[in-house]
């Protein structure tokens, strides 16, 4: 519009209000992002300003969340564990951020780091941290990390703005859960990746802000009830003893299943004695739902059969039968056995699921 | 979003070089800011965006619209976005990225930092100085000290200086 560029404006990033630039730099991994401070005075410090610290052991990556956990094979050597301890810490230090968006600790630690990670979680419940995942790795030697009763105390208000909790390879129990169901009313996202601690888990109760659900890889699980009003995305992997009920704006569930009997190269056996009772209730908006492993358990068959009757709006069942089958390499038979898996699979599922809804069997 | 009843109500935005723009509110609201300004019932006549220039302003607004006629799918937004940004110089960035805040837009505003931060993904200090025209300051040894302090940020970094 006639305008002419008079002179170019030297400089235009750095001109930009600090907020701006520190939001811009939480698109960069932690590394990438503190190396600006040698760029010029003027981003000496803004990168501790970051609300979200994304600290993986490779220097922090700047992932951001996907649609599902993301199951990410932390390689690094044993000794680096101490090495990662004393860059957290030093991170920390230098960080002045008030509050914390995301706090992500990634790395191959057990419960021989039990303080440093205490630490770590105390400094980001004291920043009212939004989003927290605790992903650990720890050597096969070394115990899991647990959260320490002195940490979860009822009514603590630093626990009010969580609205995301992710624990993989940590010792969560149903205790914990329960408190965090408690004492985090915004809480939204759970994720729980194998934790041997849970056996009988509940997830209940009317006013759960709770939209998205992952208990994955958690062996020593029995029974799991979930009724939470506005859940919309449900991950599980076990169909024994699985409770479901009022769950009106679930959109998708994914029902997995790569349990022991796959794992010991043995055919999955037909399960008579684990009682299913699946309390029935109409799911008015899921459209999406997808079976994988498990095949021949009557439970999973149970399943199947609650979700078809009950999802009025569905519109695409995926199955992939063979899933954790892929671990079968005492099987001779293996391709003959999964095509079995796959056989049998199609004739159950073709029978059952209705000509409207697609049917994907991978 | 709330549901709308009666005919779609349209609103006039003004920018701070007295352009006029007409928009929907249903996707003028997407800035928190406006949707403030509606829900205050300030929006009854021209809302004035004094930190906002023409220019700006009827890109934001075309992001509006195309932003708020795709149906809640999360994969089709982003590539709008991307789209939508792809051939935008970094002038025009920093324009949108201030705009976006101040109108409290923030999946625009993340998009728009995402944009600005992958530009200087892996590339060396040296070669964002240059791109951006940013003058180095420090003094040979405060730049020695804030090395020495951030050394752990050079740690198996391999930086692209060539693009």
């Amino acid at each position: 519009c006639g305008t002419i560029c008079v002179g170019r404006e030297d400089d235009r990033i750095s001109r930009l209000p600090d907020e701006i630039l520190v939001e811009i730099l939480s698109f960069l991994s932690l590394k990438e992002s503190a190396r600006t401070s040698i760029l010029s005075s003027r981003w000496t410090n803004l990168w501790k300003h970051t609300t979200r610290l994304y600290l993986d052991m490779d220097g922090g990556s700047s992932l951001r969340k996907t649609k599902h956990f993301e199951f990410r094979t932390v390689l690094i050597r044993r000794d680096t564990s101490s090495e990662y301890v004393r860059w957290v810490d030093r991170v920390l230090e230098s960080h002045k951020g008030l509050v914390l968006k995301e706090f992500v600790i990634r790395s191959c630690l057990g419960l021989q780091h039990e303080e440093p990670i205490t630490r770590w979680l105390e400094y980001a419940l004291a920043r009212q941290v939004h989003s927290l995942e605790l992903n650990l790795e720890p050597w096969y030697d070394n115990s899991m990390y647990g959260l320490p009763r002195e940490l979860l105390v009822a009514g603590d208000s630093r626990f009010k703005s969580i609205r995301a909790l992710t624990f993989k390879d940590v010792s969560v129990s149903e205790k914990d859960i329960d408190f965090f169901l408690r004492n985090c009313p915004l809480l939204e996202e759970l994720i729980v990746f194998n934790s041997p601690a849970l056996s009988n888990l509940e997830i209940c109760g009317p006013s759960l802000a709770l939209k998205h659900l992952e208990i994955v890889f958690c062996r020593r699980l029995k029974s799991l009830r979930v009724s939470a009003p506005n859940l919309a995305r449900f991950w599980v992997a076990t169909y024994n003893g699985l409770l479901v009920g009022n769950l009106p704006m679930l959109v998708e569930i994914l029902a997995q299943c790569k349990d022991d009997d796959y794992q010991s190269g043995c055919i999955p056996r037909t399960d008579n004695e684990v009682e299913d009772a699946i309390v029935s209730s109409p799911h008015h908006h899921l459209k999406v739902v997808e079976f994988s492993g498990g095949f021949g358990r009557t439970s999973l068959l149970r399943f199947v059969d609650y979700i078809l009757e009950n999802c009025v709006v569905l519109e695409k069942v995926i199955v992939d039968p063979c899933y954790g089958a892929s671990n079968l390499i005492m099987l001779d038979n293996m391709l003959d056995f999964q095509e079995n898996v796959r056989k049998k699979a199609k004739q159950h599922f073709e029978a059952r699921v209705p000509q409207h809804v697609e049917l994907v069997i991978l | 979003m709330a549901a709308e009843t009666g005919t779609p109500t349209t609103l006039t935005l003004k920018s701070n070089d007295d352009e006029l723009f007409s928009v929907a509110e249903s996707a003028a609201i997407l800035s928190v800011t406006i949707r403030n300004m509606v829900e205050d019932g300030c929006a009854g006549g021209v809302i004035p965006l004094d930190n906002v220039d023409g220019k700006t302003l009827a890109s934001v607004i075309t992001y509006m619209n195309g932003i708020s006629a795709i149906p809640a799918d999360e994969e089709k937004k982003k590539s709008y976005r991307d789209k939508f940004l792809s051939d935008k110089d970094f002038e025009t960035l920093a324009d949108m990225v201030l705009a976006a805040n101040y109108l409290n837009m923030s999946c625009l505003m993340d998009a728009v930092s995402a944009k600005i931060a992958q530009v200087m993904e892996k590339k060396s200090v040296g070669w964002v100085r240059r791109k951006f025209g940013i003058e180095n300051d420090y003094t040979p040894e405060e730049e020695a000290a804030v090395k020495e302090e951030h050394k752990w940020t050079f740690e198996g970094v391999e930086t692209d200086d060539d693009n």
